[in-house]
């Protein structure tokens, strides 16, 4: 095993990747031999034992520990693979790295004929500066959200607990919900080291089952239950385009590989049609569409805020909704000119969209939900005008800070004794210092103020952009909206952040506040340096010579390069200042100074207002559009295919011929032939003469049809 | 054959064994006491572990001659002597007169003279195609007994006739002597009709004559072609060592013949492998290709070997101007087998039966409904339909792939429409079944024949882990029945906070069945899928689409039954699973994870080769 392990340095991430499966599946396995025992503690002593050896009726808590261990190695695994690597990188030629940091097995080998060899579907990885730098920042956000969940869930652990919302008691599930979250690390680290893009589609619907169950955690809500299956549902329709493009590619390219795609790409071009070649390319976005919650997709994310909030923190804000960003980056060669600019209109739409909704939400989480959505539509954007690394760079810097916002939130939401609506907050400052200072930061960095991490990313985006546009100005759109929504960002993360912290308290629920345990701010504490430092290189105040950029160029796919026009003067970057500083100053005037009644303008733009309170009626329109339909389609074929009758009715109906239906139909063939064997039965009367009689007739027929065939032909 | 026996055909025992171990089983109960019901449970648990054990015994038998003969090369397992058809053929050698050599022990074929009159034999074998259905109806039937501990009525002949079905199933597979394969297929018909028509709910009698009529008007569509089978001469096909032992021994019974009369050497035949061939060499004949036709000994490029040793192409083409050759026959002939099985798997609108015959079934007759007999049809067609009537098959490979993608669609709508769990489960089965149909119709040909081999694969594939899901899918319903006492979706709610086991193995397999990856249900899907689009695009797209449909009346259900917080007070006072429902639930789950994570190792390395090499003979007589 360790000879095995030490072969290869890439294995360190094969381990780091199975860890948390390691105690997804103990985890499994313990909770479910207690269930089982439970019924029999009483009656034998085994089942006893094992009962109460697996914790008995209290949540088990050594499984969290357990659990957060597990992670806690991959981190550090993570790291020490990335130093490896890096040094690798720096010292062998790219052949060797090759060599020592990739590697495929084959999952399964079907059609091996006489004309051709098997083609497989592999397993493998393999580890370049993207997946490095990723796997090492999900690993430890993982980490810090592991840690912090240990505090957050501590209600769980109690053998009963009320659930305020659906009134009901129940056993507390701290043991579950580190079970799915094991589950999710394993699947997304998995992800991140695929070699293929059919492993990818096994880890990226993984990921969407375990985001499904974290979702409905709370499944006592019926909230939960249809946010979960709703996000579940939505992104099949993304994994279905994502399914297409698989088909497509499979049948051209005869290979998941993406190093054999993009050598073919690069050596020959695409080997099939531009359409199809276009149409593999719309549906792998569509899968990223669904994943990373992009327009017209984007509606599950908001709901998915029904999960515990180390969930929304973890799966749908650092990491699992970056997968779309990092599939889009990772397949970069398969998406043609024009699909790049569906992508870059795509991520438009979806960051103003975002925005603006966020402007007037008043539930903590949904603010920062939409800010994800509008966040994800800056890396969209910027990987679809060109801008490869300032896309991904935005991608790491977001995870960190957006992580630590959300985990803030947590904080404020559990010392507010789960109160979420912003309007009953204010003056937490006081209360809960340490919570306030780092979301802070988090709030400085999203906002892109200089020399926090997400100021370098988004000057990046942002002169991209700029480059494109003034490349071609029919484009000039993907440059003004994300400037005018970089203001829109500035504006309502400070407006979270004042009606949170600053003022005095509105309601009772944040007079009573409280700071929370040291489990939960001391990831906070952590989480808040590499928001600000992560992306410095030197020197400092150039946005464009961060180091973190220039790691990840090393992983740009050939065909990107040249694709990025940046703007040389920092012109943009100095508009997107300036409109972040308009953003600030207005939340101060509204928020802060109260020169301007929130209530005043409402009432002013009431139209607007409910048109983005209610998040421009995509849930309606979906509803009206999408979901009733199918759902009256399945009531319509099922009434098609079969009516149903009560069961009391049911010993009539069966005799009754009924044509409105498939079944129906198929009765009246068997009832009909009843019917006829009822008359025929008459006939059968037992007379000899009667018998005789039509014996004779019938032969005389057939010899007259014989006689007049024979003659006639 | 007298001196043909100095060897023990340890293979015709072991297979028979397990074939009529369950029959055995299943008579012995009858003789226990009435009283004694818990012993009579015992029993039939018993037979149906010494079959599963038995089976898997056979199991480890047919991995071990594919790996004899493996060259541990590029193709390994795929060694071309351990091909049913040529395992056959060598056993068939081996009985002719002129060479009399004994019989091999271990080549998985036996052949038993039955009713010599007409040639037919009880002929039973092994390969890739029918090893899997073996071990999946050996599995299921073990846990439907398990799952029958509930029932109280009429104990031993509920177990008796349980046990005959499993003979009939497993009869089934096994033969490869047509008269003997379709004995045992109406075999199943019985124990069947009075399991739901006894055992059932409310509309049991029903359910239970909808179920025997729809499929005996199959049954007859498939005796029509089996007798027009027999009606052809094959004489051809066959080495002729072997046809002028038969012409020998007509002539001592008909003294009137000589050896070389055309009537004394004609050959009607049973065997399925020898029709297959007659089969193909009419896809060659139509296709205006008879010159590639070849014996089997024969080393040329681009001929096919089908020919039997001795006879001269130009003697057979000349032969081919019997009706089974001619493109109406065909047609005819492919028909009468598709819709014979159809009606088995059921592909719409043929499918009417299911779902009564479901609803009225008990749970675990519900379980051997979905696992095992749908696979029958599923069974049929690749085994009868498409290697013994090639051309009409390709010909009509759209219309075929139609009918699959049609149920995908067509099944997944009407189950999103239904109320009751156990109606929803069967439409789910009609949709599932139609990825087989769909996997089954992709013909390609040339280099590009992989594809095909990948929807054939995922299709077998799939008839084990829908198997193996809607088996364990019924025991979810069956658990709550027992709870619960009705199957009305609306009529639950919050059964993962009553029932936590329940809802967390339930989970598993309502995604499994989903088709997530990891799980079983993903591998089938995504290898017909994967195998499609080469095929037709038009077809491809709507199987992808329809896993939005699944997903979504999946997760309707689930939401309804398990989720949010049960208005009924009833609901929270059922107990959680019983250590026997655990043990039946969890090894559905714990199946349902080996083979999705596993595929490779535990299945497709010993059915893929014998699959593969069906799809290659075929798809190389049209280049």
């Amino acid at each position: 095993m360790l000879s095995w392990l030490l072969a290869t340095p890439g294995r360190l991430y094969v381990v780091a990747t199975l860890l948390p499966l390691a105690v997804f599946a103990l985890l499994l396995i313990g909770g479910g031999v207690r269930a089982v025992c439970r019924p029999y503690r009483e009656t034998h002593g085994f089942a006893r034992f094992c009962y109460f050896f697996l914790g008995g009726h209290k949540p088990l808590k050594s499984g969290a520990y357990l659990a957060t261990a597990g992670i806690a190695a991959s981190a550090v695994l993570a790291v020490i693979g990335l130093v490896r690597f890096l040094d690798d990188s720096h010292a062998l030629s790219p052949i060797e790295v090759e060599h020592r940091w990739a590697e495929r097995t084959s999952w399964a080998e079907v059609g091996a004929t006489e004309s051709g060899p098997a083609i497989a579907l592999d397993l493998g990885y393999r580890i370049d500066h993207l997946t490095a730098l990723l796997f090492a920042m999900v690993a430890c956000v993982s980490t810090m959200i592991f840690v912090f969940s240990l505090g957050y869930m501590h209600d769980e652990m109690e053998e009963t607990h009320e659930d305020h919302e659906a009134h009901v008691k129940r056993p507390g599930r701290y043991g579950r919900f580190f079970l799915f979250l094991s589950l999710f690390c394993f699947s997304m680290l998995n992800l991140l080291i695929a070699d293929n893009l059919f492993q990818v589609f096994i880890s990226w619907e993984l990921v969407g089952v375990c985001s499904f169950f974290l979702i409905g955690f709370y499944h006592e809500r019926r909230s939960a239950g249809l946010a979960a299956n709703k996000a579940f549902i939505v992104n099949r329709i993304g994994d279905a385009g994502f399914m297409i493009g698989l088909a497509i590619i499979w049948t051209y390219f005869g290979t998941f590989n993406f190093q054999e795609i993009f050598t073919k790409l690069a050596s020959d071009g695409p080997p099939m049609p531009a359409y199809l070649f276009a149409i593999a390319g719309i549906g792998v976005f569509l899968g990223c569409v669904g994943k990373s919650a992009q327009f017209p997709l984007h509606t599950w994310l908001p709901d998915a805020m029904e999960g515990p909030t180390p969930v929304s923190a973890l799966i749908h804000a650092a990491t699992m909704v970056a997968a779309g960003v990092y599939l889009v980056g990772r397949c970069y060669p398969l998406f043609s000119p024009d699909v790049r600019l569906l992508i870059a209109y795509t991520g438009m739409i979806t960051l103003f969209l975002g925005a603006t909704i966020a402007l007037v939400q008043t539930d903590i989480k949904r603010v920062l939900a939409y800010s994800t959505v509008s966040q994800l539509g800056f890396m969209m954007l910027a990987l679809g005008i060109g801008g490869w690394v300032a896309g991904l760079m935005h991608l790491l810097t977001h995870a960190f800070f957006k992580a630590l916002l959300f985990l803030g939130s947590g904080s404020v939401i559990l010392g507010c004794h789960h109160e979420q609506d912003l309007r009953k907050m204010g003056g937490l400052r006081r209360k809960m210092p340490i919570t306030a200072f780092t979301m802070l930061v988090g709030v400085l960095a999203i906002a892109g103020t200089p020399f926090f991490s997400g100021w370098y990313s988004k000057d990046l985006i942002l002169s991209n952009a700029m480059g494109f546009a003034l490349h071609d100005n029919q484009h000039m759109a993907l440059f003004i909206v994300p400037l005018f929504t970089a203001g829109l960002t500035a504006f309502y993360m400070f407006r979270l952040w004042f009606l949170a912290f600053t003022g005095q308290p509105r309601d009772h629920a944040s007079e009573h506040a409280h700071e929370s345990p040291l489990t939960m701010i001391v990831p906070l504490m952590i989480l808040a340096v590499p928001s600000i430092i992560v992306a410095w290189g030197w020197p400092l105040w150039d946005p464009h010579s961060s180091s973190l950029a220039h790691l990840l160029e090393h992983a740009k796919p050939g065909m990107a390069n040249g694709l990025d026009r940046e703007d040389e003067t920092h012109l943009a970057g100095w508009l997107a200042l300036a409109a972040a500083a308009l953003g600030v100053t207005t939340a101060v005037f509204i928020y802060v100074l109260k020169k301007v009644d929130p209530a005043s303008i409402q009432a002013k733009a009431g139209a607007l207002y409910g048109f983005l309170k209610e998040k421009w009626y995509f849930d309606e329109v979906y509803d009206a559009m999408f979901v009733r339909p199918t759902i009256a389609l399945g009531f319509c074929s099922a009434r098609f295919d079969k009516k149903s009758t009560p069961a009391a009715q049911a010993e009539v109906a069966d005799r009754t011929m009924n044509v409105t239906s498939l079944d129906g139909v198929l009765n009246v063939l068997g009832l009909g032939t009843l019917a006829i064997g009822g008359k025929l039965r008459v006939t059968q009367s037992g007379y000899i003469r009667r018998y005789v009689t039509v014996l004779m007739v019938a032969t005389l027929a057939f010899v007259a049809v014989f006689v007049a065939v024979y003659f006639v032909g | 054959m007298e001196n043909a026996d100095d060897m023990i055909e340890h293979d015709l025992i072991l297979m028979s064994l397990v074939i009529f171990a369950p029959a055995a089983f299943g008579l012995l109960v009858l003789f226990f006491p009435p009283k004694w019901t818990e012993a009579v449970r015992w029993c039939a648990l018993i037979g149906a572990a010494a079959t599963l054990i038995l089976s898997l015994c056979l199991l480890i038998d047919y991995h071990s001659l594919l790996n004899r003969q493996s060259d541990r090369g590029l193709r390994s397992m795929h060694h071309p002597s351990t091909q049913l058809d040529a395992r056959i053929d060598e056993s068939m050698r081996r009985d002719t007169n002129a060479v009399r050599w004994p019989q091999i022990g271990d080549d998985l074929v036996a052949s038993v003279p039955w009713i010599s009159r007409f040639d037919i034999n009880f002929a039973i074998a092994v390969d890739g195609i029918s090893m899997p259905m073996i071990v999946l109806t050996t599995l299921i039937l073990f846990f439907a007994v398990i799952a029958s501990w509930g029932i109280e009525k009429n104990v031993r002949a509920y177990f008796a006739l349980l046990l005959v079905l499993e003979t009939g199933v497993l009869g089934t597979f096994f033969a490869t002597d047509l008269f003997l394969m379709y004995v045992f297929y109406e075999i199943v018909l019985i124990p069947m009709y009075f399991l739901i028509g006894i055992w059932g709910g409310g509309r049991r009698k029903y359910a239970a004559i909808k179920f025997v009529l729809y499929t005996l008007v199959g049954s007859v569509f498939i005796l029509v072609a089996i007798i027009g089978l027999y009606f052809t001469n094959v004489r051809d096909f066959v080495d002729t060592a072997t046809v002028d032992d038969r012409a020998a021994e007509r002539m001592k019974e008909n003294p009137r013949l000589s050896k070389e009369s055309a009537e004394s050497r004609e050959y009607h035949t049973f065997s399925i492998p020898i029709l297959q061939r007659a089969g193909q060499a009419a896809m060659l004949r139509l296709n205006g290709q008879g010159d590639r036709l070849a014996d089997r000994d024969s080393k040329t490029e681009g001929k096919v070997n089908i020919l039997g040793r001795g006879v001269k192409t130009e003697d057979a083409i000349n032969r081919m101007n019997q009706p089974f050759f001619s493109a109406n026959f065909q047609y005819v002939l492919f028909l009468l087998l598709f819709v014979g099985f159809a009606v088995k798997v059921p592909i719409p609108p043929l499918h009417s039966w299911l779902p009564d015959a479901h609803v009225e079934a008990p749970t675990p007759i519900s379980m051997v409904l979905a696992g095992v007999l749908l696979k029958l049809g599923g069974y049929g067609i690749i085994r009868l339909a498409y290697p013994i009537c090639p051309w009409a098959a390709e010909e009509l490979s759209l219309f075929v792939g139609c009918l699959g993608a049609f149920a995908i669609v067509y099944g997944a709508f009407v189950a999103m429409g239904q109320t009751d769990f156990k109606r929803l489960l069967a439409y789910s089965s009609v949709s599932h079944m139609g990825y087989v149909i769909l996997g089954f119709a992709v013909w390609s040909t040339g280099a590009k024949s992989q594809y095909w081999a990948w929807g054939m694969n995922g299709a077998m594939f799939q008839m084990i882990a829908h198997g193996i899901t809607s088996a364990g899918m019924f025991f979810v319903v069956g658990v709550i029945y027992d709870r619960a006492h009705h199957r009305e979706i609306n009529g639950f709610g919050g059964l993962m906070t009553t029932m936590p086991l329940y809802g967390g193995l339930s989970a598993i397999l309502f995604f499994a069945s989903m088709g997530l990856p990891g799980l079983c249900g993903f591998v089938g899907e995504v290898f017909v899928v994967l195998g499609t689009w080469n095929y037709n695009p038009g077809l491809a797209i709507p199987a992808i689409l329809a896993t939005v449909v699944t997903a979504g009346y999946l997760l309707w259900t689930w939401q309804r039954v398990y989720l949010g917080v049960s208005t009924n007070p009833v609901n929270s006072t059922y107990p959680d699973v019983t250590a026997r429902e655990a043990i039946v639930l969890g090894s559905f789950c714990l199946l349902a994870i080996a083979l999705g994570v596993l595929p490779q190792t535990l299945v497709l390395a010993w059915m893929e080769p014998s699959v593969t090499a069906q799809v290659e003979a075929l798809a190389k007589l049209k280049p």
